[in-house]
């Protein structure tokens, strides 16, 4: 099996998350749309792994899901420190930081 | 033969899910693509030799950070979910931008190579990581901790 | 010797610090200016080679070496007992007319004479320099002493303008010497220049010349005499000193000190004569029409000093001293008693509004009358024997004259002069003194301070005329050519001008003599205009435009750049993320490209 098809599918799959974040309005979904560009990195480096023969990319996958979990815990908390302040989470309820 | 066929629908999966992340609007329906997401890479994961990958991938992202993010949307329990398109413009130029970026990235991901048979089993996985990553381990380790408390004292009531 | 010197040079400028901190100021600068004298006097009586004081070496540069120094000899020891000695007894007068005023003016009048004690002490030009432009400011300082007018300051800048532009000419003379000779020390150039000039003709030429137009500036001759007149508007005791016995005379001196100079070159002394007959002409011819009585006074001077600079192009320079010093007596002494006269009728200065004060003024009065007759040149007073002197010395001058200047017609011009002289002295007389008081109020003498000093001045001006003519000569032989003059004898001339004066008094309104030929308007027309509406084009263009432009356009287009910046703070996560994601994207973009 040729690996451009797994990269491919990757930066596909990368894409979308990039309009998830860009385009939701909800910001539970924002984060749903970061998972999405990490899991899609993982994807790539899987591929990548596979295609050089070494594990060390396996390795990395690992790490990043590690982040990848860390961070949406601290993220899901400040989320729910936004809807406690806004009663909301759209993202435009929290624009008073304006000029 | 056989692989192959598995892999193209699992592809299709993927392909499918992410569209329907970006597309549902109701945030459940749109976090449970996510899960399917997740759980037909898991699947490439494991036609690609990396088993240990795919498993914790279905239990550690799928399993437990996924299901803490639809508890965060049952908590919040927000039913008026907003309509497709926000504003027009804006959706043309970030849209532009994807396909910039589809349209840079694609043809420099045309030549690859023939998958080879890597060993992605645990017990290498393992020796890997606690030999030559254990440094990277422990500092992950201590990287859940400090998300761990942060998240709690970031969630906390005032006054609690 | 030399430590006296630099006391009496020091006291007055000790009494100028010391006065604006206490209300003696007004004793202790007379003090000091008496002190000054008193040194004057016991150095005239020990005199005999010329002393040079030198402090400290000044400016070195190449081979020239400036010194600080002061050099006595006789020239300046004459010099040195006029400004002292006329200028206490003004400080002496000044306690009681300005009783009251700012203290400072006392300050000013100190340094003033400082100033000028530098400038006849120098011993090279440079020191000259440094007293020249000292009397220039304090010029400046006390004309405008009455700040708050916006008219008398108007005056000291004028004065100061006029004057700073003459100092051009004698910066140009300096530089030229320091390039062609070397030294600018007077012992030194004389020596130089009694073996056969030193420099060019041309180079020499133009130091003469540029040498006489700083004098022009300083004693208001043509085309630079347009400051005094509206040097008038200072207090009457500085009009006396500054501007009738001494700064005017500093051009002179300046004359006489440099003499060798100018006579290698005669025929800037023939353009000396030609200026300086006129001047005295349109000064004689100004002063018949003058309706305020400083004023009167201020083109007399004028006039007068073109007598002096007519002798000094003669190359009698001693006659041009001697004329200094009676002028001096009578001149101040005019002034002091114009003082009184002012002060008596409450500060009204337009002589129509005066007359009868012979009876109200009669010190005054005298005082006036006797240094009216000097002025006009009676015989025995001091006049006389100065304007005969002048006469004889032009009669047998030898001069390169040229084509329509002949020694003859400039004397026809100096006798018509001359006689002009007596009758606006006359007419003068006669409108102040005689006749009913057409004034206001009731004029009366002031107090024993005011009357002194004009008393002590009016007996100078009456006596002096023959001790001077016997002594000078041979006093100053060493230093300038003792020419010799006749006695004066008497003569019905001065005597008939006055009578003219006296019963003509209103004389019609020419406006043309009034206004002295109209030189301030030609000036005003054809240099003040024109560089006040260049500047007015440099403001609008160049400063408002382009400085100021320049500044606003950089201050706005920082406001604007920012007030379209501060748009990017929208506060929305969305255009936040759209930033980031566009970053990104361009950063991704170069790497894959480039």
């Amino acid at each position: 099996m040729e690996i451009d098809i797994v990269t491919k599918l990757s930066c596909f799959m990368f894409c979308a998350g990039v309009l998830t974040v860009l385009l939701r309005r909800d910001t539970i979904l924002m984060l749903v749309g970061i998972e999405l560009m990490l899991n899609a990195v993982n994807l790539s480096l899987v591929g990548f792994s596979s295609l050089h023969g070494e594990l060390s990319g396996q390795i990395f996958v690992f790490f990043i899901m590690v982040v990848a979990a860390a961070e949406s815990g601290v993220g899901l908390a400040i989320i729910i420190s936004l809807f406690r302040a806004f009663r909301s989470v759209d993202r435009e309820a929290a624009s008073e930081l304006k000029w | 033969m056989m692989n192959e066929l598995i892999f193209y629908l699992l592809a299709g999966l993927v392909l499918g899910s992410s569209l329907a992340v970006l597309l549902i609007p109701n945030p459940m329906y749109a976090t449970l693509s996510l899960v399917g997401n997740l759980l037909a890479v898991a699947g490439i994961y494991a036609l690609l030799n990396a088993h240990f990958l795919a498993v914790v991938q279905v239990t550690v992202y799928a399993g437990a950070v996924m299901v803490l993010v639809l508890f965060v949307i049952m908590l919040i329990n927000n039913r008026d979910f907003e309509a497709r398109i926000p504003s027009k413009i804006y959706f043309f130029l970030a849209s532009a931008l994807v396909f910039l970026f589809l349209y840079i990235l694609i043809p420099r991901l045309s030549s690859s190579g023939e998958a080879s048979n890597v060993e992605g089993s645990v017990r290498s996985f393992g020796l890997l990581l606690f030999q030559d990553y254990v440094i990277n381990f422990q500092i992950a380790g201590i990287l859940l901790l400090a998300a761990m408390v942060g998240a709690i004292m970031i969630g906390r009531r005032s006054g609690d | 010797m030399k430590d006296l010197i630099f006391l009496s040079v020091a006291l007055p400028l000790l009494g100028s610090i010391i006065s604006p901190f206490t209300r003696l100021a007004p004793y202790i600068a007379t003090g000091s200016v008496f002190g000054s004298f008193i040194i004057s006097c016991f150095l005239f009586i020990n005199l005999d080679e010329p002393v040079v004081a030198s402090a400290f070496n000044w400016i070195t540069v190449a081979e020239t070496e400036i010194q600080f120094s002061f050099t006595l000899d006789r020239l300046s020891m004459v010099m040195m007992l006029l400004v002292t000695g006329v200028g206490g007894l003004i400080h002496l007068y000044s306690i009681s007319y300005m009783k009251g005023e700012p203290v400072r003016y006392f300050s000013y009048l100190n340094l003033f004479i400082f100033s000028m004690l530098v400038l006849v002490l120098g011993s090279n030009l440079p020191m000259l320099f440094i007293g020249w432009e000292g009397v220039g400011l304090c010029s400046y300082l006390l004309i405008s002493f009455w700040f708050k007018n916006k008219e008398y300051v108007s005056a000291g800048t004028k004065a100061f303008i006029v004057n700073r532009i003459g100092d051009l000419g004698l910066l140009l003379a300096m530089f030229i010497l320091i390039r062609d000779v070397g030294t600018l020390d007077f012992r030194e150039l004389q020596n130089l220049f009694s073996a056969g000039s030193p420099i060019a003709e041309e180079a020499l030429f133009l130091v003469a010349i540029a040498l006489f137009f700083g004098a022009t500036g300083k004693s208001a001759q043509l085309p630079l005499f347009v400051w005094l007149p509206d040097a008038m508007a200072g207090p009457t005791p500085v009009s006396a000193l500054i501007h009738a016995a001494t700064m005017v005379t500093a051009g002179i001196y300046l004359m006489a000190r440099a003499n060798f100079i100018f006579d290698a070159v005669p025929e800037v002394l023939v353009i000396v004569l030609i200026v300086a007959a006129l001047t005295a002409f349109i000064g004689a011819t100004a002063a018949l029409f003058q309706k305020d009585l400083k004023k009167i006074l201020a083109y007399s001077t004028v006039s007068q000093l073109g007598f002096m600079f007519v002798a000094a192009a003669a190359q009698a320079y001693w006659v041009a001293l001697f004329h200094v010093l009676t002028h001096a007596f009578f001149k101040a002494a005019l002034f002091l008693s114009a003082g009184t006269v002012i002060h008596g009728c409450h500060g009204e200065q337009r002589v129509a509004l005066m007359g009868g004060l012979l009876k109200k003024l009669p010190y005054t009065a005298i005082v006036f009358g006797v240094c009216s007759l000097a002025i006009a040149g009676v015989f025995p007073l001091s006049g006389a024997y100065s304007k005969h002197a002048i006469f004889d010395a032009l009669e047998s001058s030898t001069l390169p004259y040229f084509s329509l200047i002949t020694p003859d017609r400039v004397l026809i011009l100096l006798s018509i002069t001359a006689f002009l002289t007596a009758v606006y002295m006359g007419r003068t007389f006669s409108l102040v003194f005689l006749g009913t008081y057409r004034g206001k109020g009731d004029p009366h003498e002031g107090g024993v301070l005011l009357v002194l000093p004009v008393l002590i001045l009016g007996i100078f001006a009456l006596v002096s005329g023959g001790y001077l003519l016997q002594f000078l000569p041979g006093y100053l032989y060493l230093v300038l050519d003792p020419l010799e003059v006749t006695n004066p004898h008497f003569s019905v001339v001065p005597l008939v001008g006055l009578a003219i004066g006296i019963f003509l008094k209103q004389v019609p309104n020419i406006g043309f003599f009034e206004r002295a030929w109209g030189f301030d308007d030609l000036y005003s027309i054809f240099i003040v205009k024109p560089f006040i509406a260049f500047s007015k084009l440099f403001d609008s263009v160049i400063d408002r435009l382009l400085l100021r432009g320049t500044v606003d356009a950089t201050s706005g287009s920082t406001l604007v750049l920012s007030e379209g910046i501060r748009l990017l703070h929208s506060g929305r996560l969305k255009i936040y993320l759209f930033y980031f994601f566009v970053g990104i994207s361009v950063g991704l973009g170069v790497y894959v490209v480039g």
